[in-house]
């Protein structure tokens, strides 16, 4: 049991993703998907097709197929602070998001399966000393979600699916407290805590001729921290206003999201797609913290966020040259879900414009050697944290590299 | 080897061209001349804080933080009569422990004790000419005052010589730009006494107006622009406000016998027609000296009333186990009433008013400290860190209660620079308040 803990940790902090497309949501849920722009609600490659759609695995042509990959993740963030001559950037370390899909068909219409995969996440580091020391340091936001996935043919152009999420997640961030020491140096704060929950994604697929459709729900998962260490660093004098072993409860939402999307067969060797991908940020109304002690200068705190629902639109085509070789393109737009008053640097999420590109390279039939790249340009965007009066104006860039491996009989 | 060199140049401009950029500030001047900056004012422009002037405070005024940000928009050297180490004449307070009459630690302001070195005593006015004329106590009519020097210790050992004004210093700095931010020391003097009945007073209003019209007339004379700054409502400084006037904590046998004591006083007063004492379980107003005539028949002592203040001199000791404010009334000067704050606030208003007429005048530009001050008293964030006028936590003043803490000078140096850029066209980049130090607690 406790290796087990173990390695949930270590997959915990292996998949901790940069900052990523809109809020702290990882869309990198397989290979082949990256590559076309992760449109993959109308798409059944193989087991992979799990997360994106349960609804397709009914529909998939392996009897067993078994899918893997991991994403190098770099993410690079810079601010300028409104009207100074103040710059910062963030020194991230690389963020490896990975997913792990196998599947079986147990009869001609039902197929049963496995998805694990790191949907969420956050890996962000501005510094110690830097202008927004105060709002955050670093954090490292991690999840792991495990679906065991069935999915039923009810008609010979009709699947449908479900999965059960079961969600680990993890959370450990440093922020300044605004307290000194008589030699300068600012108090601190370390907030680290797990948590586990529970959530369902649930898709229909239909299929006909050359046209899929497919529409796929996945539903909100709250991350509740109820017991997170919440370790202050203050000068000895301070020591009783903010105690060095306190806890504290957080919730983290993390949103549902409402796919809807078609592709298409062009010819035997072109399949074109796209998806609309709603999600539903609004839950993310605010990051409060519930501390077990409070004292009079350690109040609750609710931080306002105020996300707001967004639409991505997302295209992708892939092109088979021979048996051995399937290429891929695509992108996306990811309008930002901040509001913009209530831009923590926590989460610098701008507006993405995403291009992707990738291969599959089949060394033998039943085997594919999948790679993808992923570039996101998050747009030079003016924005505030008005509760602490912090502002300026973020441009993100993240290149994501990323190789897998499908084989399916 | 060659191929390995030009492997190793795409991979260095392959990776420094993932990281996105941004454009870089441009500073300029606008229709500012920054090249010669000079400051005049009192404590609050030399960098007096925690109750004296030491070296990282002047490196931490506000003139010294605009100089630095001038500089960047072409302004030139900015000179300042530094002190040679941290603790200046050695009053200045830290954050420290003190053990009260009843055997309580606390947490507060202490001595910071050690040693001042011998050099802070001796004149640096070889080292002039300087650019920050900020000298603590400095009324308005002192800065035109030949020989002011010998009165002032912190002038003295800079002035160039003793029958030096402050003001032909400054004139003779030469200020391609200046800023003046005087009238503070005119109301603080008398309020920190006790107001009336103390050897101190207010600047009379035409005193006022006559040496700010000297001392702008010779600010201008070289040629220079320069901005005026109004004075702040100093009677919300901590200095006025940490002790508060309804602080007399009564449990029910206390009020019992306070009822008692102060029986036959009720009875006069009621029959004078003045308000008797009133004692309640909880917090009460403390018991004051007045020397009003209206209540000599009382013994010259009342109740204070909302509204008044206590000032920070006032001793903690006197208050907790001397009976001072219950047995005792706590002595006048340490009370500021009601016709004192009045006093106090009309003397600023017109203050203000006379610094209005003279920047406008003089094509000179006003910046309103009066309305940013008043906006720490609600309350300002800024870089996610909180300030007000709160004693010690507020983190805008400093421990003296007065003077600015370093976050203070920096808050007050970009609405400085953000009332330049408006008015001038100038491009003067801000300050992070988080670069300078806050408080420090042992």
């Amino acid at each position: 049991m406790r290796n087990l803990r173990h390695l949930f940790c270590f997959l915990l902090l292996a998949s901790s993703s940069g900052l990523l497309a809109g809020g702290f949501q990882v869309s990198l849920h397989g290979q082949k998907q990256i590559g076309m722009g992760s449109v993959g609600t109308s798409l059944v490659h193989d087991a992979s097709c799990m997360f994106f759609n349960p609804g397709g695995l009914a529909m998939m042509k392996q009897k067993v197929s078994v899918s893997g990959g991991v994403s190098f993740l770099r993410s690079y963030a810079v601010f300028s602070k409104d009207n100074t001559d103040y710059q910062a950037e963030t020194n991230n370390p690389m963020g490896t998001p990975f997913t792990f899909y196998a599947a079986m068909r147990v009869n001609e219409k039902l197929a049963a399966g496995l998805a694990v995969n790191t949907p969420y996440g956050n890996r962000l580091k501005w510094g110690d000393h830097w202008a927004g020391r105060y709002l955050i340091q670093d954090i490292s936001l991690a999840s792991v979600f495990f679906q065991p996935t069935l999915s039923y043919k009810i008609h010979p152009n009709l699947s449908l699916g479900a999965g059960l999420v079961y969600a680990l997640g993890n959370v450990d961030m440093n922020k300044a407290v605004p307290v000194s020491s008589q030699g300068g140096q600012d108090g601190k704060v370390n907030i680290k805590g797990s948590g586990s929950s529970f959530g369902y994604n649930l898709g229909l697929l239909f299929r006909k001729d050359k046209l899929s459709i497919g529409i796929d729900y996945r539903s909100r998962v709250d991350m509740e921290l109820d017991e997170a260490d919440a370790s202050f660093q203050v000068p000895a004098s301070l020591s009783g206003n903010f105690p060095a072993d306190n806890k504290t409860k957080v919730s983290l939402p993390l949103p549902a999201n409402l796919d809807i999307g078609a592709s298409y067969a062009l010819s035997d060797k072109l399949t074109a797609g796209f998806s609309l991908n709603y999600v539903f940020w609004e839950v993310y109304d605010s990051l409060i913290f519930d501390f077990q002690t409070n004292t009079p200068a350690l109040a609750d705190s609710r931080n306002p966020r105020e996300y707001k629902n967004r639409l991505i639109v997302r295209v992708g085509a892939q092109y088979a040259f021979s048996d051995k070789l399937t290429v891929r393109a695509g992108g996306y737009y990811d309008p930002t879900p901040v509001n913009p008053d209530y831009f923590n640097p926590e989460t610098p999420s701008l507006d993405i414009t995403a291009l992707s590109c990738g291969f599959s390279y089949y060394p033998m039939e039943k085997l594919s050697i999948d790679a993808s790249f992923l570039y996101l340009m998050g747009s030079e965007m003016q924005m505030q944290y008005q509760p602490e009066n912090f502002g300026g104006t973020y441009k993100t860039r993240i290149y994501i590299p990323g190789i897998g491996i499908s084989y399916g009989f | 080897m060659k191929s390995l060199k030009y492997l190793s140049l795409a991979l260095i401009v392959g990776l420094s061209a993932c990281r996105p950029e941004l454009d870089e500030f441009s500073p300029s001047a606008g229709q500012l001349d920054l090249t010669n900056y000079v400051a005049v004012g009192c404590g609050s422009t030399a960098g007096f804080a925690d109750g004296e002037l030491y070296r990282s405070g002047q490196v931490n005024s506000f003139p010294n933080m605009l100089a630095g940000q001038f500089s960047l928009a072409g302004g030139g050297n900015f000179r300042q009569p530094l002190m040679t180490d941290e603790l200046g004449f050695g009053n200045k307070r830290i954050m420290g422990y003190y053990t009260d009459c009843l055997g309580a630690v606390q947490l507060m302001p202490v001595l910071a004790g050690g040693v001042p070195s011998p050099a802070n005593f001796t004149s640096i006015a070889s080292q002039g000419p300087f650019h920050n004329l900020g000298v603590p106590l400095t009324r308005s009519f002192m800065v035109p005052l030949a020989g002011y020097a010998q009165a002032n210790p912190y002038f003295g050992r800079f002035a160039s010589s003793v029958v030096a004004s402050l003001l032909a210093e400054a004139v003779a700095a030469d200020p391609s730009f200046f800023t003046i931010w005087l009238g503070s020391s005119d109301v603080l003097g008398y309020a920190m006494a006790g107001g009336d009945n103390t050897p101190d007073s207010l600047t009379p209003v035409h005193v006022f107006n006559l040496s700010m019209q000297a001392i702008v007339g010779g600010m201008i004379s070289t040629g220079g622009r320069g901005a005026i700054l109004t004075v702040p409502d100093i009677t919300a400084f901590p200095y006025f406000t940490a002790v508060p006037v309804k602080g007399l904590t009564l449990d029910d046998a206390k009020v019992q016998l306070l009822n008692q004591a102060y029986a036959g006083y009720n009875q006069m007063a009621s029959a004078l027609g003045l308000p008797q004492m009133q004692f309640n379980t909880g917090s009460n107003y403390w018991i004051v000296q007045d020397p009003d005539p209206a209540y000599v028949q009382l013994g010259g002592i009342r109740q204070a009333v909302a509204g008044e203040l206590i000032t920070l001199s006032i001793p903690q000791d006197s208050l907790k186990c001397g009976g001072w404010g219950s047995q005792k009334p706590i002595p006048h000067k340490y009370l500021i009433d009601l016709k004192e704050i009045q006093k106090i606030k009309d003397a600023t208003q017109q203050y203000n008013g006379i610094l209005g007429g003279l920047a406008q005048e003089n094509n000179l530009l006003l910046i309103d400290m009066h309305l940013f001050f008043k906006g720490v008293y609600a309350g300002l964030v800024a870089d996610g860190l909180k300030f007000s006028n709160t004693f010690v936590s507020g983190g805008f003043f400093s421990l003296d209660g007065i003077h600015l803490s370093a976050r203070g000078n920096a808050l007050v140096s970009n609405y400085i620079i953000e009332s330049l850029n408006k008015t001038y066209q100038s491009r003067i980049p801000l300050v992070n308040v988080g670069d300078y130090p806050g408080i420090g607690f042992p």
